[in-house]
């Protein structure tokens, strides 16, 4: 299992445990963390599962397409840190891996 | 043309006879190549298996909106739901604020007086159709004013609006007059509200907002109306007969329900899987890809058969069964990826008072053992009536 960290916009943390393959946005959503919505289902067609991955962990969730750039568009308070967490896919590699939720999707 | 495995079937969602069983059509090609081609309404690929159906509501780089959603072409272009990511999300993402989980739930008290309103009008009857008297009158009265179109229009606009849902292969002059007649009146309506005091409304956001980039003219905000109405004034009715009518006939599942042994929750989504009232939805294939070992060309027309994918044994086991206690969460009724269903939650708090209440207040209810259930051809398929009787119990407004 992988140990993901999700902090949201007032400071709260919820630790979640996952199984390697699934996106950062399933493992919130089945996990209740209520700061990620992924209204589409994981499409990259409503960005209500942006989210802010530290630059520390940039080199291993990689950056995002032209594609996820331009929905990240949409979302609401993006800067250079915003991913969408449909697009990103757990790995073993983001073992205790933070990442930062907005103060909301909509 | 595609090329590789496909089942060359007739499948029609417009044909009155394929409306009362789909879903024998579906098994049959799911068993066989499950991607099925039609020779019906110029010709269409349709994918039966869940994987297929939901890749087609999920990848609109492949399979674009943007040739239109209706089979055969709507009238006009319906807004947003003809338009695919990004632009379809910044239409969308406005829109949603006024269909949220939160506003639906504030919501359930009004809700409840609807219905509660409507069951007093049977009640001491002992008998009803639940389809004219119940499910269809409290869909209108529920959404309506969230519209912003004035209630005291509902019979004209359900005639109108679910004729035309209906009808439009067997009157295409009939067709067209309604479709004149809904211009006429939205727009006028867009266009009156421009100069009268605000109500918090859909049709004031539509008014006020700004979609990409501008504020829309009388004709757009038709064109995002007729398509909330169409959703509006007819699914989620299919929806709540489809549910009574399965619990009329199984009392053990009313008792569940009552009991609280079955949890509402998981039986809506069961419910919302049986049903499936939006059936099948139009996609255009916008690059060459390949689906079920067929490879499609641009241009093709898939249809995305909601109803096909809620029976795929291989995710729902006993597909035909509705099962009110299995997980069903996953299921297409509500369509999946950037469209999926805008409504869905007020859906679902309709859908928990109407079961709800008709199983406090008339828990007996029954349907008579000469009825045979007639559905509605088209994109919604629907009971046309669902009569029912039970013994009879005092109206709460009296």
């Amino acid at each position: 299992m992988v140990r993901i960290v999700y902090v949201d916009d007032a400071g709260s943390r919820q630790d979640v445990d996952v199984a390697p393959g699934l996106t950062l946005m399933a493992a919130a959503v089945n996990n209740g963390v209520v700061a990620i919505e992924g209204e589409c289902g994981g499409a990259m067609a409503c960005a209500t599962c942006h989210l802010y991955v530290p630059e520390a962990w940039r080199a291993v969730t990689g950056d995002p397409s032209p594609d996820e750039r331009e929905m990240l568009e949409c979302a609401n308070d993006g800067d250079e840190r915003s991913r969408l967490g449909c697009q990103i896919v757990v790995t073993e590699r983001m073992d205790g891996i933070t990442v930062f939720t907005p103060l909301s999707q909509r | 043309m595609a090329s590789g495995n496909v089942t060359e079937t007739y499948y029609n969602h417009h044909d009155p006879e394929v409306a009362q069983d789909p879903y024998a059509i579906f098994a049959e090609v799911r068993g066989r190549c499950p991607l099925g081609h039609s020779p019906a309404l110029g010709g269409f690929y349709f994918p039966t298996t869940f994987d297929g159906v939901k890749r087609v509501f999920s990848d609109y780089n492949h399979f674009t909106s943007t040739g239109g959603t209706g089979l055969p072409d709507q009238v006009i272009r319906l807004l947003p739901i003809d338009l695919d990511p990004p632009r379809h999300t910044r239409w969308r993402r406005i829109l949603n604020k006024f269909f949220t989980v939160e506003a639906a739930e504030a919501d359930r008290g009004r809700i409840q007086r609807i219905v509660d309103g409507l069951i007093d009008q049977f009640i001491a009857r002992g008998a009803a159709d639940l389809v004219g008297e119940l499910t269809r009158p409290m869909l209108a009265l529920t959404t309506l004013p969230i519209i912003g179109v004035p209630t005291e229009d509902r019979l004209m606009l359900s005639e109108k609006l679910l004729w035309m849902v209906h009808n439009r292969m067997l009157d295409h002059e009939g067709w067209l007059r309604r479709y004149g007649e809904m211009s006429d009146y939205l727009t006028s309506l867009v266009a009156r509200r421009r100069t009268e005091p605000p109500k918090d409304d859909l049709v004031r956001c539509l008014i006020e907002q700004e979609f990409e980039g501008r504020q829309l003219d009388d004709f757009e905000g038709y064109q995002v109306l007729m398509l909330t109405l169409f959703g509006a004034l007819d699914s989620t009715a299919s929806a709540m007969s489809g549910s009574l009518y399965h619990l009329a006939q199984k009392p053990a599942d009313k008792d569940r329900l009552l009991s609280g042994e079955t949890p509402w929750e998981g039986a809506i989504e069961e419910f919302l899987r049986i049903t499936s009232p939006i059936q099948a939805l139009k996609r255009t294939v916008a690059v060459p890809t390949e689906i079920d070992g067929a490879l499609l060309e641009p241009g093709d027309v898939v249809l995305a058969v909601n109803g096909a994918g809620n029976r795929d044994p291989a995710k729902f086991p006993q597909p035909d069964k509705c099962v009110i206690d299995r997980d069903a969460r996953d299921h297409l009724a509500f369509g999946s990826g950037a469209h999926v269903c805008i409504g869905r939650h007020f859906a679902r708090v309709m859908m928990r008072c109407c079961l709800e209440t008709m199983l406090r207040r008339a828990p007996d209810f029954v349907v008579p053992g000469d009825f045979t259930p007639d559905y509605t051809p088209s994109e919604a398929r629907a009971l046309k009536t669902l009569p029912v009787t039970f013994s009879p119990g005092a109206p709460l407004g009296a």
